[in-house]
């Protein structure tokens, strides 16, 4: 053992020296470092719980407005269809009632054109009377005439009269 | 670690391998000692150089200790983030092998972690520039002159606590060192892994260790069982005499087998001390001795074997750990009879 430098105490100082550095070591890296590993899992493990869990609850959440959403798009829909129908509604009404309306104009001023148109005839009448007694007047006046001139003249009186 | 802190890393590794390689080295250390040479002597203790370096080491991991912990925090950064890298690596071997057993875990993982991170410095030590070419000079005799190749640094005062008295010194080298005509070299830096009192020391209290918690564990008898295994040989006597002839003969034979297996496993855990001090010595004394003749004959020939023995530093060192590991898991599992029968 000598030749190979083997010496008790030498080999007691570097077991002393290892069992010390062993003791340190478990003392003041060891234990700390472990427990903060530990505790750094811990926490990990606990963040990642709560992420999981807000995850969740934001689904759920957004589930919720989700359905909420579409309740109200539902709703705006028949809102829209129900105006449209009103309006439709509405407006065949006034369609209706201007189509009357018209109508009734319509008739009012044929029935108003006619009166004109008959009132005329009256009056015209009345004209072609006095107008032939002035031409009856006149010819008896202006001497004789015979009856193919009179014929003659009324003939002319009325074509006249048609052509007015 | 950032870009500026690597580049500074690499400067100083390249540096180191350089000098390394590079410092002119005493002739004489062409006839490397196994024997570690006492460096200084303080209050009557002979300090060796290997012992000095264990010291060196000390200092580094509690350095580290103290650089890994001062500000922990649940964000790791820096020594902290590696030291957490290397226990969490160790841990998850010891919890394997143990199979997650949370006793033997805290039983076996501070001795594991410590042989690694103790061993590792160690072992790389010695590929630091300055071991081997710096050292003492010895002059005993006024007609001594200074040995070839070596530059002494300093004067050293005859009351200095390095001064140590030629009987103290190298003893297989006494006589020769008393005739010789040059000074004494004697190098002040040494590995620890390169003396054998430190790896025996480690291979002591990894034995001890083993053979305490193997009869903590499965009791006295239940571990002695391990290597005195009678199970058979017994039934097989018992059967002889209860007149029982059936299969008596094969539970001999093999009652036979089992003992002397028993002992030869009880031999071969004696024999675990003997080869885990000279694995590791022998790995690292013979890279420190590879690198020394590659110096000597080529200055830039050590530098592919310098990063060999890195590699081999490291690996011895994981080898011991995981060895102590295995072998006490081993010493804690109980013997295959003992089993059949609970």
């Amino acid at each position: 053992m000598d030749k190979l430098g083997v010496s008790l105490p030498w080999l007691i100082a570097q077991i002393i020296n290892f069992v010390i550095l062993l003791l340190i070591l478990q003392r003041f890296l060891y234990k700390p470092l472990l427990n903060m590993i530990e505790k750094r899992r811990s926490e990990i493990a606990n963040a990642l719980a709560n992420a999981e869990k807000v995850r969740q609850e934001a689904a759920a959440k957004q589930m919720e407005f989700e359905k909420q959403l579409e309740a109200a798009r539902r709703e705006a829909q028949e809102a829209i269809a129900r105006a449209t129908a009103q309006s439709e509604k509405v407006r065949q009404e006034i369609v209706a009632r201007a189509n009357e309306e018209a109508a009734q104009i319509k008739a009012k001023a044929m029935a108003d054109a006619d009166y004109e148109r008959r009132q005329a005839m009256v009056e015209l009448q009345a004209q072609v009377a006095e107008l032939s007694l002035a031409i009856t007047r006149k010819v008896l006046a202006g001497g004789a005439i015979n009856e193919m001139a009179h014929r003659q003249l009324v003939q002319q009186f009325l074509s006249d009269v048609e052509r007015a | 670690m950032n870009r500026q802190r690597i580049i500074w890393l690499v400067i100083f590794l390249v540096g180191a391998a350089a000098l390394k390689v590079l410092l002119p080295f005493p002739q004489e250390q062409l006839h490397p000692s196994v024997v570690p040479e006492p460096v200084m002597l303080i209050g009557g203790f002979v300090v060796t150089n290997s012992l000095l370096i264990t010291l060196v080491v000390d200092l580094l991991l509690i350095l580290t200790v103290i650089g890994a912990t001062r500000r922990l925090s649940l964000v790791p950064g820096g020594l902290q983030n590696a030291m957490e890298i290397t226990l969490e690596a160790i841990m998850r071997l010891v919890r394997q092998t143990v199979s997650g057993d949370e006793k033997r875990i805290r039983w076996f993982f501070p001795f594991v972690i410590t042989i690694f991170l103790f061993l590792v410095p160690a072992n790389l030590l010695g590929l630091m520039p300055g071991f081997g070419p710096l050292g003492i000079l010895h002059y005993d005799r006024p007609d001594q002159h200074t040995p070839q190749g070596v530059t002494p640094l300093l004067d050293l005062p005859a009351s200095s606590v390095f001064q140590v008295p030629p009987e103290l010194r190298a003893v297989a080298q006494q006589e020769e060192a008393k005739t010789s005509s040059e000074a004494e070299f004697v190098p002040l830096f040494r590995a620890p892994s390169s003396d054998l009192n430190t790896t025996l020391a480690l291979a002591l209290v990894s034995w001890v260790m083993t053979q305490f918690f193997g009869f903590r564990h499965l009791g006295v008898l239940g571990y002695l069982r391990k290597y005195f295994v009678f199970d058979k040989l017994r039934r097989g006597i018992g059967g002889l005499f209860s007149g029982k002839t059936k299969g008596v003969g094969g539970m001999l034979v093999f009652g036979v087998i089992d003992f002397a297996v028993g002992i030869l496993e009880l031999i071969s855990e004696f024999s675990k001390v003997i080869s885990f001090t000279f694995r590791l010595f022998g790995n690292i004394f013979a890279g420190e001795v590879v690198l020394l003749v590659m110096a000597f004959l080529f200055p830039l020939l050590p530098l592919p074997f310098y990063g060999l023995e890195t590699l081999v530093g490291v690996i011895q060192a994981f080898i011991f750990a995981i060895l102590t590991l295995v072998f006490m898991t081993g010493a804690t599992t109980p013997a295959h009879g003992a089993e059949e029968h609970h």
